[in-house]
């Protein structure tokens, strides 16, 4: 490889956030998220800079993309400016230079299926190599899905239909995202998956002690052993904590939990749920991959 | 006296290197570091009547032994975050903030000094 030629990015890490869908090189990592679907974006960067951030907004009708474009350059007053471009999915995009000698594309798109207006911005170190990434990724960007899907922050999760993002909690060696599912008009099923890194560390192998460390309103009572992608799990099922009115009136949500550790992550995942509603929640319905993570997010779970 | 700053990409190629006063004991598995206390005039009064310790120390737990142990003086924060990430399969960044406040830790504590380029206090 010649000097100063830059290096070919593979675009091996997939990212599914919100029901956007797009794939960037491996080693860029999302270091600022909204998990609001009407307004909010995803921030990337690479070990030393910042590399792409991908923003939505909900829009009722279809934008001026020309204008909007014009309007950024004139308000950000840009002086080096390539040509404008147009991608045959609708993306309109242009490469500017920002500080440090680098280079910016800024690109937009109106989905309007989803009602939303999705820019992306991508730094690189020049402006060829700044578009050529560019649509690169514009190249593997999807919209919506019909099943739900959760591809970030080292975790993968595939759900039913109707499963919502409601949070994320990403800290380090330690991410849970929130999730929910309206199983009936009344009733709401939580969904919390965490995924608990450099196992070897600090678990000693107590499933049990580890989900009741899990939350001090948690209570588990009857636990049994099973198999998670090979990997020996525990099973549990409790109730919420409360007063015993609040449980005769069976106002206490039931609680269901299923731990595992994967010893090729090095990792501990903990995928439980709570709701109110009458029929037990099928745990095994959100799946989540472990061993390499996103290497097997198809198979299913087995009891 | 301004701070120096260090450009955020640097970050990474800051080499910690230890602090040469300090005492490194290991007991019952745990490593602990001392380093000296500097007496102000009246602790040093003080001292001829009662007992003042000479010394403050800090216990490291597993991690923070290893990532100690990498601080030689030689190897970039880079290079740590790296072995770090390796050996517990953990990505990058999560491995670099964990190794950051860990590292952060130690300068607030005067137990390790950050050098840019092998020469230059950052």
């Amino acid at each position: 490889m010649m000097i100063g030629e830059p290096e070919p990015q593979v675009l091996a890490q997939r990212i599914d956030w919100l029901g956007l869908g797009l794939r960037v090189p491996t080693d860029w990592e999302i270091i600022r998220h909204s998990s609001n679907p009407e307004r909010g974006a995803l921030v990337f960067v690479d070990r030393r800079h910042e590399r792409l951030r991908v923003s939505w907004t909900e829009c009722q009708k279809e934008p001026d993309l020309e204008r909007l474009i014009a309007d950024f350059t004139k308000a950000k007053g840009l002086e080096s400016v390539g040509p404008l471009w147009r991608r045959a999915d609708g993306t309109l995009g242009f490469a500017h230079r920002v500080s440090h000698g680098r280079w910016a594309t800024r690109s937009v798109r109106y989905h309007p299926l989803e009602r939303r207006l999705v820019e992306l911005e991508l730094y690189a170190n020049d402006e060829r190599q700044a578009n050529e990434l560019t649509h690169s990724v514009l190249e593997s960007f999807s919209t919506t899905a019909e099943a739900f899907g959760l591809s970030a922050f080292g975790l993968s999760i595939a759900g039913p239909a109707g499963m919502e993002l409601t949070q994320a909690d990403v800290r380090p060696m330690d991410v849970r995202v929130e999730l929910s599912v309206v199983e009936s008009k009344l009733a709401r099923t939580r969904v919390s998956v965490r995924k608990m890194g450099a196992a070897d560390t600090w678990f000693s192998g107590d499933y049990r002690a580890l989900l009741e460390r899990q939350g001090p309103t948690q209570y588990y009572r009857s636990f049994s052993t099973t198999v998670v992608r090979e990997h020996d799990a525990l099973s549990a099922q409790g109730r919420e904590r409360g007063p015993f009115f609040q449980r005769a009136l069976g106002q206490l949500a039931t609680l269901q939990a299923l731990v595992w550790l994967c010893p090729v992550d090095n990792a501990v995942f903990v995928v439980s749920s709570s709701s109110k509603a009458r029929e037990l929640f099928d745990l095994r319905s959100v799946r989540v991959a472990c061993c390499a993570s996103g290497s097997c997010t198809d198979e299913v779970q087995r009891d | 006296m301004t701070e120096p700053v260090v450009d955020a990409g640097r970050v990474l190629d800051l080499i910690p290197v230890p602090n040469r006063a300090v005492r490194e004991e290991t007991r019952a598995g745990a490593t602990i570091l001392y380093t000296p206390i500097e007496w102000s005039w009246w602790l040093r009064a003080l001292s001829w009547l009662l007992p003042v310790r000479r010394e403050r120390g800090f216990a490291l737990d597993a991690l923070g032994q290893e990532v100690w142990r990498e601080c030689d003086g030689e190897r970039t924060i880079e290079m740590i975050v790296d072995a770090f990430a390796s050996r517990h399969r953990v990505r990058f960044h999560e491995a670099r903030q964990a190794v950051l406040q860990f590292l952060r830790m130690l300068s607030e504590r005067n137990l390790i000094a950050m050098l840019l380029d092998g020469s230059e206090e950052a």
